[in-house]
């Protein structure tokens, strides 16, 4: 139940990212625009978007942007003071991997985040913890060390949840971010 | 003629009263203010009151010249001087439990029961916490000395029949039961007091002991400054204890002149960590 | 008569003084906590210009000695005669009070602009004097000098150095805005040590206190800097790949313990001040973090989850096998050793959440200070007396500071910012 939960937020989520960003094109039209409701471009990298993905055919957009495809979604998230990346979440770091290991040159970062519970340095190493159990499953995928950096930023951009469990859910992420972006 | 004589002095009598009220109650009034302003509670004292707005430009470090002692030490004021430590002529300084029977010297006519051994429990009682026993000689040395004073009295006070009894004449039993309450009872009075008063925050962590030796006037306060026959190895330790017992004065004392003399030299043995 | 007088007289000399049994009373324990002290505000220069603070010396010597908990500062104002000169104490009044000790003390001018600052500390039950100095300062040092004569005073009647001369660090964040400071230990007079819009953490004072080492983000990521109090100036002291964090220096100034995750986890390493000479210390394929020195040099206690959950162990700095040191509670993070090396403050998580500890290192027996839920980053005192730490009250990020035997507590007032991460800087040469 959590899963669906949370996919469906996530969906949500993407849902009024969407419709928020058309006035931000109006007002700024050199602004790359990275809403969907418009353009019909999608992920379709040929290399074969992962078909979890909610479109296929791939054009002139950005597959790493498109909220139509996986590889825009760049979060993982964790159960409380864990490190295993849940099997929710292959999907798309399988969608990285492959788009890391078909794309030499591209670079990601993988960011390690907690909740505010327990101290700086030691949610720091908790987070950075998280990043490389991602870069594990990347590394079994094929993806290369010099593709990787992992860091943390422990608690630092947590919200204050006073210790309550279920407040830092969001907080208990890996972010994953593509350099040059 | 009486009342215009009275007048001007009334008139100067009253203002100088009216004077005196003022002033007690300016001080009243100051000594209430003084009482209300003191913390009563210390679990939650401000750091500080508030971060003020910062300073942008980094101040340099500053350091103050080093201290200079101040070398005339002006005199403070003199030690006060010790009055004579004992204002009573006799019966002199070594004062034993037997001492009780000396002091009933006076009332010789009255009956007096047996009680050598009678005396034994009044003594252990006073010592209170267990003491060793005091060894055999002490106890002979001191029912000689008993004697001896019981005679030296005696023979002072010619006409007063006296036995010739080693045992010397004793309060009967209810007397000297009666009078160990009233030590006992100032024994814990002065106990509880100097409590009061004992800092154990600066005895640090260990388990302490000190032994402290003091005179006392009859009216309960010490005489010269308290002397460390023990110490806790602990300079602020030692000092702090010093201070609680001056700082307890008047101590509690008998009123009764013959128990006072069991009051006015005591030793005093802390263990400000126990509890 | 005569005979027995002195025969008795005679028999006097052989009874030993202690079997005259002077009546000996026990005492168990003692009630009073604190000292009851009397500050009699200090004698001013007529027209004198001193600095525009609010308080005045008496005021922040009185405020010093309060905030250690040992000493109940009476009230002086309603006196009527207050003493500045020796000569004009009058002991009687002060015993009155209860007072125990008192306080007078005069500010002149001197030429130049310059003040001469002389006090003495006065035994009220004695009767005698502590102690007197006198100091020749410019008037921006009078506030320290307020701090010394409290530490003077502290130390002569409680047998410790005082800390009121030294100084905190500690990290605001006020919306998106992270800002260093570095404030006297009473709180006054911070200053901005470095700011950013990326987090800072981690404040560690180097053991002459001139230098702070602290992680900051500025670079998207965390990197260790070691930067001069005195001039300003920094230098990054380890950016290897992956995180830099949790610099603590070596009693002697010379190498820091910094916890890199280039290789992989987090493991602690050691290096140089000027960034030279790395070393592993750790190996672990887990997390081993937040490195403490011992004031011998010798040790550097952490924490790691190598044995499944985070607890505290120690390392000898040559290198080897860690032991464990904490075996009480699941959860056992931040360890830092007390000046005098017997004792360790570290944070203990259980029911109430995130609370401050204090363990015995001989014998292992814990206590805690305080109430959490939230508390973090203790920090001793440099005479191991007081335990600054990191708290949360109503939702905000406060100091506070509790005696390492639990008995004071305190608390910093709300202030506009959050503060978080705190250390207590050594005590001032």
């Amino acid at each position: 139940m959590n899963k669906q939960l949370l996919m469906s937020a996530l969906l949500a989520a993407m849902l009024v990212a969407c419709s928020s960003k058309p006035v931000k094109t109006t007002s700024a039209p050199g602004v790359e625009d990275k809403s969907m409701t418009t353009e019909s471009t999608t992920a379709g990298s040929a290399d074969g978007a992962s078909t979890a993905g909610t479109d296929t055919s791939g054009l002139a957009g950005n597959p790493l942007t498109d909220p139509n495809n996986i590889l825009s979604k760049r979060s993982i998230y964790f159960d409380f003071d864990k490190d295993e990346v849940k099997s929710e979440f292959r999907p798309l770091v399988e969608a990285h991997a492959k788009y890391l290991t078909s794309n030499s040159g591209a670079k990601v970062i993988l960011q390690g985040n907690t909740d505010d519970a327990g101290t700086h340095e030691y949610n720091l190493s908790l987070g950075q913890r998280r990043a490389v159990a991602v870069k594990n499953v990347m590394n079994v995928l094929g993806v290369q060390d010099a593709q990787i950096e992992t860091v943390s930023y422990g608690e630092e951009k947590a919200k204050s949840c006073a210790g309550d469990q279920a407040c830092g859910e969001q907080d208990r992420r890996v972010d994953i971010i593509y350099v040059g972006e | 003629m009486i009342r215009k004589h009275e007048n001007p002095l009334a008139f100067k009598a009253g203002l100088l009263s009216l004077l005196v009220h003022a002033a007690f109650l300016a001080i009243l009034i100051f000594s209430f203010d003084w009482k209300a302003v003191q913390p009563a509670n210390i679990a939650q004292v401000e750091l500080w009151d508030s971060l003020p707005v910062e300073k942008p430009v980094p101040q340099p470090q500053p350091k103050p010249e080093p201290p200079k002692p101040e070398p005339p030490k002006p005199e403070p004021k003199p030690e006060p001087p010790k009055p004579e430590p004992k204002p009573e002529p006799e019966p002199p300084k070594p004062e034993p439990k037997a001492e009780i029977q000396v002091k009933k010297e006076p009332e010789k006519p009255k009956p007096k029961p047996v009680e050598k051994p009678k005396e034994k429990p009044p003594e252990k009682k006073v010592e209170k916490r267990p003491e060793p026993p005091k060894p055999d000689p002490e106890e002979l040395n001191k029912q000689k000395l008993a004697e001896l004073q019981k005679m030296l009295l005696e023979e002072e006070m010619k006409p007063q029949p006296s036995p010739p009894a080693p045992a010397a004449p004793a309060p009967t039993q209810a007397e000297s039961a009666a009078m160990q309450g009233e030590v006992d009872k100032y024994i814990s009075m002065i106990s509880r007091k100097i409590r009061q008063n004992v800092n154990r925050q600066l005895c640090g962590t260990g388990k302490p002991e000190l032994e402290l030796e003091i005179s006392l006037m009859p009216t309960g306060e010490v005489i010269g400054t308290p002397k460390l026959l023990k110490g806790s190895g602990m300079s602020a330790c030692d000092e702090a204890v010093e201070r609680a017992i001056l700082q307890s004065q008047p101590l509690p004392v008998p009123p009764q002149s013959e128990l006072f003399a069991r009051f006015r030299d005591l030793r005093l043995k802390f263990r400000p960590n126990e509890n | 008569m005569m005979n027995l007088r002195l025969f008795y007289a005679f028999l006097m000399l052989f009874l030993p003084l202690t079997g005259q049994a002077a009546l000996t009373i026990e005492i168990v324990g003692g009630a009073a906590q604190q000292i009851p002290i009397a500050i009699v505000p200090f004698s001013q220069p007529a027209g004198a210009q001193l600095s525009s603070q609010e308080q005045t010396i008496s005021d922040i010597i009185g405020a010093d000695l309060r905030r250690s908990g040992l000493f109940r500062v009476l009230e002086t104002r309603g006196v009527v005669n207050q003493p500045h000169d020796i000569a004009e104490v009058r002991y009687p009044e002060w015993a009155a009070l209860q007072a125990q000790a008192l306080t007078i003390g005069k500010i002149e001018n001197l030429p130049g602009g310059r003040l001469k600052v002389s006090f003495r500390l006065l035994d009220v039950l004695r009767q005698n004097q502590l102690t007197g100095l006198e100091y020749e300062i410019t008037p921006a040092q009078l506030r320290l000098t307020a701090h010394r004569i409290a530490d003077v005073i502290y130390e002569k009647l409680t047998g410790e150095p005082g800390v009121f001369s030294t100084r905190i660090t500690y990290v605001t964040k006020a919306g998106k805005r992270y800002a260093l400071h570095v404030a006297d230990a009473d709180g006054f007079n911070p200053q901005s040590v470095v700011a950013s819009n990326e987090p800072i953490i981690s404040p560690s004072w180097s053991p002459n206190g001139t230098s702070l080492a602290y992680v900051s983000f500025e670079k998207k990521k965390p990197v260790v800097y070691i930067q001069s109090l005195v001039s300003g100036k920094r230098h990054v002291l380890a950016n290897y790949k992956g995180n830099n964090s949790a610099p603590a220096w070596s009693p002697d100034g010379r190498r820091l313990a910094v916890v890199l995750t280039h290789a992989a986890n987090s493991q602690i390493y050691v290096i140089n001040e000027d960034g030279t000479g790395l070393k592993q210390l750790t190996s672990s394929r887990r997390i081993d973090t937040e490195p403490f020195w011992s004031p011998d040099g010798q040790w550097i206690y952490f924490t790691s989850d190598r044995g499944g959950s985070p607890q505290i162990y120690r390392v000898s700095v040559s290198g080897g096998d860690p032991q464990r040191v904490t075996f009480e509670g699941s959860y056992n993070v931040s360890p830092r050793i007390s000046p005098d090396g017997k004792s360790m403050a570290f944070i203990s998580r259980g029911q109430g959440g995130f609370k401050v500890a204090l363990q015995d290192l001989a014998t292992g027996q814990v206590q805690y200070l305080s109430d959490g839920p939230q508390d973090e980053s203790p920090s001793f005192a440099p005479n191991g007396r007081l335990i600054l730490y990191a708290t949360t009250v109503r939702g905000k990020g406060t100091l506070a500071a509790v005696s390492a035997d639990g008995r004071v507590k305190q608390r910093l007032s709300e202030t506009s910012g959050d503060v978080r991460e705190p250390a207590w800087g050594p005590a001032v040469k």
